[in-house]
């Protein structure tokens, strides 16, 4: 049973008739049996729980030390606090973690803005980097003189592919500017231009090396006048007629016979 | 079974907060569940174990013995009861459909016996007034508190507290002739 009969207060009657008289009204007999047993919902006392045994003094009623008496309380109180201070604590975290983005961003940007070459040298460093980095760690594919493509990541061209181009891809094949990411020279990552049929050298090369879809190159334009004669010193009154033989037309055309006379009558 | 302390005992050592505790929980402990229950708290018994728990820090630096103990118990469980409240007004009721709650089905000649012999009836006869009306009748009837203690403890004038326990107690009094005229 968790509930038990607390010891009466003894004027009961005299308390309800007391509020009765304040109110004016003695005589109600009904209010007063209501209030009565308004007033017995009083008399019952629950068991006190084992928190606040402890709390109790005297032998009977403390089941616990007394020098743990005063630390009771503290496990209800910390677990408020601590989800207080974790809610407190979440909150600042993100604020934190967003301020820390963004000084993080700023210190780049400024690293960048600041490095020789600006924003797009900051970028083309970085590709060098990533380029040597890849070069170093697949040393199979070396060749590859573009930094910011993964050398390893394309298939490499087989040897019957590089039979079939040198006469498509040689008027244009020229030496490769050399690899900014590599300065010291290592010998995989040079350029190569004395091997036309490397495609890889040829920036603007086509990555892809089947020749039926290769671009054909463009053919050179044709001067007008011949290399050893400069258009600009030519005088045009000095110049008299050419010797080349003008054509002359093996056949004459009959001339449009004129309106026939009529004759006079 | 508790003992109670004689007044005397603690006002003598009532540096001893776990004495002071021990006093005020045999003397109060009924008051308070009375209290909760005639104001519709769920779980009234454990609401009073709180209650007491939250008062034994604050012995420390109260004043005024037992008595000081007894205004400051009911503060703090008007202040949990408004905490319940508001608690209640937030949170949907979800409670299921028991057959013993179902207000439209008429209780057995047995079942009044025992509601009215263990209280139940002023209850539902406290549910129909108005909040102030059963506050100022919970504290002024099942506590067992002056007026002055009342109006401390409700915020306001002593003779607002008056003035309601007079309306109060003529609206109950009109709900406990219609009670006994239907029953």
């Amino acid at each position: 049973m968790s509930e038990y009969t607390a010891p009466g207060r003894g004027n009961d009657q005299q308390a309800i008739d007391s509020l009765l008289a304040d109110a004016g009204l003695e005589g109600s007999t009904d209010l007063r049996s209501e209030l009565l047993e308004l007033r017995s919902l009083a008399d019952t006392a629950p068991i006190p729980s084992e928190a606040v045994r402890a709390l109790m003094a005297g032998g009977a009623m403390v089941t616990r030390p007394a020098a743990v008496t005063p630390q009771v309380p503290a496990p209800e109180q910390i677990p408020a606090t601590d989800e207080l201070a974790a809610r407190r604590w979440k909150k600042r975290r993100a604020a934190i973690a967003g301020l820390a983005v963004a000084v993080s961003l700023a210190g780049g940007a400024t690293a960048a803005a600041a490095s020789e070459g600006g924003i797009p040298g900051a970028f083309q460093h970085l590709g060098a980097a990533i380029g040597s980095v890849v070069s170093q760690l697949a040393p199979g594919a070396g060749n590859a003189p573009q930094p910011a493509a993964p050398a390893g990541s394309t298939p490499e061209p087989g040897p019957a592919h590089q039979d079939s181009q040198p006469a498509v891809v040689s008027g244009q094949a020229s030496p490769s500017p050399a690899d900014p990411g590599n300065p010291d020279g290592t010998p995989h990552a040079e350029p190569h231009p004395a091997t036309p049929g490397n495609p890889s050298q040829d920036p603007k090369s086509p990555s892809h090396p089947d020749p039926g879809k290769r671009v054909l190159p463009t053919a050179p334009s044709l001067p007008v006048t011949p290399p050893e004669i400069d258009p600009s010193k030519l005088d045009p009154s000095k110049l008299g007629p050419s010797d080349i033989p003008v054509p002359v037309p093996s056949q004459l055309i009959p001339p449009v016979p004129e309106a026939p006379k009529v004759p006079a009558k | 079974m508790l003992e109670p302390l004689a007044d005397e005992y603690v006002q003598a050592d009532h540096d001893d907060p776990a004495l002071l505790f021990t006093a005020a929980y045999n003397a109060f402990s009924g008051p308070v569940f009375g209290y909760l229950k005639a104001r519709g708290v769920d779980d009234p018994e454990a609401v009073t174990q709180d209650v007491f728990l939250a008062l034994y820090p604050k012995l420390e630096t109260l004043h005024g013995g037992l008595q000081g103990a007894k205004t400051l118990l009911f503060t703090i469980a008007h202040a949990r009861l408004v905490d319940h409240y508001r608690k209640r007004e937030r949170t949907p009721d979800s409670t299921p459909y028991e057959a013993d709650f179902d207000t439209r089905r008429s209780p057995s000649a047995e079942e009044q016996a025992f509601g009215r012999a263990s209280g139940l009836g002023v209850t539902e006869l406290l549910e129909d007034l108005t909040e102030d009306y059963r506050e100022v009748l919970a504290l002024r009837v099942v506590a067992d508190l002056s007026v002055e203690e009342t109006a401390d403890i409700m915020g306001k004038s002593q003779g607002s507290v008056k003035q309601l326990q007079r309306r109060a107690l003529g609206a109950l009094k009109k709900r406990a002739l219609l009670r006994n005229g239907t029953s």
